[in-house]
């Protein structure tokens, strides 16, 4: 299992465009992978799950992914995040 | 059944006139979400729902496919439809519902509608809006559970009535060519209405009881010019909108030969005519029909199909796409009207009365960082020296100094990188709430050029929302409060020699061309479609006529009384020549 952090970089933070790249390519994997914030946890699989994150510009979000392929999965996930979900 | 020649009034949605039979879709039978099974059918339940599943999968692969045939817009809203419907997390959640015992059809409106309010309570307005799409995944989800047949098995010359459409049922009836909508519940900025105008599709919303009061295979006219329905029109009702149609086709076809023909009144008065811009190829439509210029460049349009703030590089892209195609003639950019029934990602949280809240230059203001990002783009979009940048929403003079202390940093830092830039960009102000109507002569003197937004300005002088069906019978931009207004703006305007034009939807207003000109209105702002249209009205009248008839309207106490006044034109007017 890998635990770490991410932080919302985009201007836009989660919104409905992001969010949607987020879960397609959570979808990719067979881990489970998990955002939490708060104390709540979604399923990055699920576009309600991150849609009611609610996550803005500057938050920071735990992020845990297990399964076979943990390690290129977190990978992925991080680099969306660095990237501000292709946002310029 | 009906047979009298009934007219209901609802609010027009999509322009155009549909002539039609009526393709009734009752509301679907409400849900019994407490429905339970017995043990041993839970087993048969689950498969059930999964099997529902499954056909809407398939059946979501194919709208997709129709809906990418589209637009950007359409595919968008359909995506974020599929995505509810593919998600591991509520599949879950109502297979455990079931496994507890509900029928799946339960299981489905109790997870979705506990979905629904979640959403409906997020402080961001854009997800609280996606409660929409739940509905209509629920509503779907609950038609295949029960077999039930599509609803888009209207012929080919139907009307539809609903309570209400989802987006996947107007591509499906795209399909079919259905000819028009009625629905009984939706604003003017639902994504039924937002499809409708996308397709050309005439439409008519708000009409309470729609799909009781009419039956199947009645014949129907829709208006969506006026938002009139016409229930079983006699012979003679349908003879005038057939011909009404008829003149509309004709009269676009007969205009083309005024292309050219310069826009003067009969007594030599110049009347400007600009277009409203919302992407680089309406500067085309609006040029080919002999338009002087862009008056109006929406450029919240360019978030609503990025789903988020553009970098400077791609906002110049598109501003300077529009600024060369219409080079030499001027364009007007208007910065980003973000907020109230529009675009409002960026805003910090839930407003309880957003057309009152953070919008237009006090979200700029707000949000320096993507102001002045906006601000370097048309800036650097203006190197041909044929654009301006207008601010929206503007009521005091702090935000107008404020903002040209913006645009002098970011011409600086331009200068700075040896990029090069219109040093003398105009700065103009959008006319649009009272206070900055009353204060329009301090505007006039400290800005280049005033513009009127004349249906925010009437909706905050009138203080009605016009997309809330309950009021909408209030909301007039003719009331004789907003035409004083106007008069007070451009009389303000002349004083400190300002152009000042007009841009609303009052500027496209069959009844209101010579009362603005009568008012002293210079320019004009309108779709390219309604280009030739207003320019046919403006040759055949006279500036004296104009001045004769903003007389009379001075002495107006009511509405009524302005368009009564208003329908004298058409005496002096050919019959023929107006059809909208």
């Amino acid at each position: 299992m890998i635990e770490t952090k991410v932080r919302v970089t985009n201007r836009a933070g989660l919104h409905t465009r992001p969010a949607a790249m987020l879960v397609k390519v959570a979808s990719q994997f067979d881990s489970e992978i998990y955002l939490e914030r708060d104390g709540f946890q979604i399923n990055a699989k699920s576009i309600i799950g991150v849609m009611t994150l609610a996550a803005e510009q500057g938050c920071e979000l735990g992020l845990t992914v297990e399964g076979e392929d943990e390690a290129r999965a977190a990978a992925a996930m991080e680099e969306l995040f660095s990237s501000g979900f292709g946002e310029q | 059944m009906m047979v009298e020649t009934t007219m209901l009034k609802g609010i027009a949605a999509s322009p155009g006139i549909a002539i039609g039979r009526a393709f009734v879709l009752d509301a679907d039978q409400p849900v019994d979400d407490e429905e339970r099974v017995a043990p041993e059918r839970i087993a048969g339940e689950l498969s059930r729902f999964n099997a529902a599943l499954e056909s809407l999968a398939a059946e979501m692969k194919n709208i997709l496919e129709l809906a990418r045939r589209e637009s950007d817009t359409v595919s968008s809203i359909v995506e974020s439809q599929a995505m509810i419907m593919s998600d591991p997390m509520l599949a879950k959640a109502v297979a455990t519902r079931i496994a507890n015992g509900a029928s799946a059809e339960s299981a489905v409106a109790r997870e979705f509608d506990a979905n629904k309010a979640m959403l409906y309570n997020a402080r961001d307005a854009v997800i609280r809006s996606r409660a929409q799409d739940f509905e209509h995944a629920k509503e779907r989800l609950i038609a295949v559970l029960r077999n039930r047949t599509l609803s888009h098995a209207a012929g080919y010359d139907s009307i539809v009535v609903a309570p209400t459409v989802t987006p996947q049922d107007m591509l499906y009836f795209r399909q079919t060519q259905t000819l028009g909508f009625i629905t009984e519940i939706g604003g003017l900025n639902s994504h039924a209405c937002i499809l409708a105008r996308d397709m050309n599709i005439p439409a008519v919303i708000g009409i309470r009881g729609a799909a009781d009061v009419i039956d199947k295979d009645t014949i129907l006219i829709v208006d969506g010019y006026s938002g009139v329905v016409v229930i079983n029109p006699d012979e003679a009702t349908l003879e005038e909108y057939r011909s009404k149609q008829y003149r509309a086709a004709e009269y676009r076809q007969h205009l083309g030969t005024l292309i050219d023909k310069p826009t003067v009144t009969t007594d030599g008065v110049h009347v400007r005519l600009l277009a409203n811009v919302d992407d680089p190829s309406h500067v085309d439509e609006a040029m080919m029909a002999g338009g002087e210029g862009v008056g109006l460049v929406r450029s919240e349009i360019l978030l609503i199909q990025h789903s988020r703030y553009p970098s400077v590089d791609e906002q110049t892209a598109w501003y300077r796409d529009i600024a060369e195609r219409a080079y030499p003639k001027p364009v007007t950019i208007r910065a980003f009207d973000v907020g109230s029934d529009k675009f409002r990602q960026g805003i910090p949280h839930h407003e309880d009365n957003p057309a009152l809240g953070l919008r237009g230059i006090r979200f700029l203001l707000y949000r320096q960082d993507i102001f002045e990002e906006q601000v370097c783009a048309v800036l650097r979009a203006s190197v041909h020296r044929n654009v301006r940048l207008m601010l929206p929403m503007v009521s005091m003079l702090e935000e107008l100094e404020e903002a040209r202390r913006i645009v002098e940093k970011c011409q600086r830092n331009l200068g700075a990188a040896g990029i090069d830039f219109d040093p003398h960009l105009p700065v103009g102000v959008m006319i649009e709430t009272p206070a900055a109507a009353m204060m329009a002569d301090m505007f006039a003197k400290h800005s280049d050029f005033l513009s009127i937004g004349t249906n925010d300005l009437a909706q905050y002088a009138l203080a009605t929302d016009r997309t809330n069906d309950l009021v909408a019978g209030i909301f007039d931009a003719l009331h004789p409060a907003v035409i004083k207004l106007v008069r007070m703006i451009v009389e303000a305007a002349d004083r400190h020699q300002r152009t000042v034009s007009v841009c609303g939807e009052m500027a496209g207003h069959a009844a209101a061309t010579e009362m603005l000109i009568g008012l002293g209105i210079r320019e004009l702002s309108v779709a390219p479609r309604l280009l030739l249209e207003l320019k046919q009205r403006i040759i055949n009248v006279s500036y004296m006529q104009c001045r004769e008839l903003e007389q009379k309207l001075e002495e107006c106490t009511t509405t009524q009384d302005v368009y009564t006044v208003l329908n004298t034109i058409n005496e002096w007017r050919g019959k023929d020549d107006h059809y909208a």
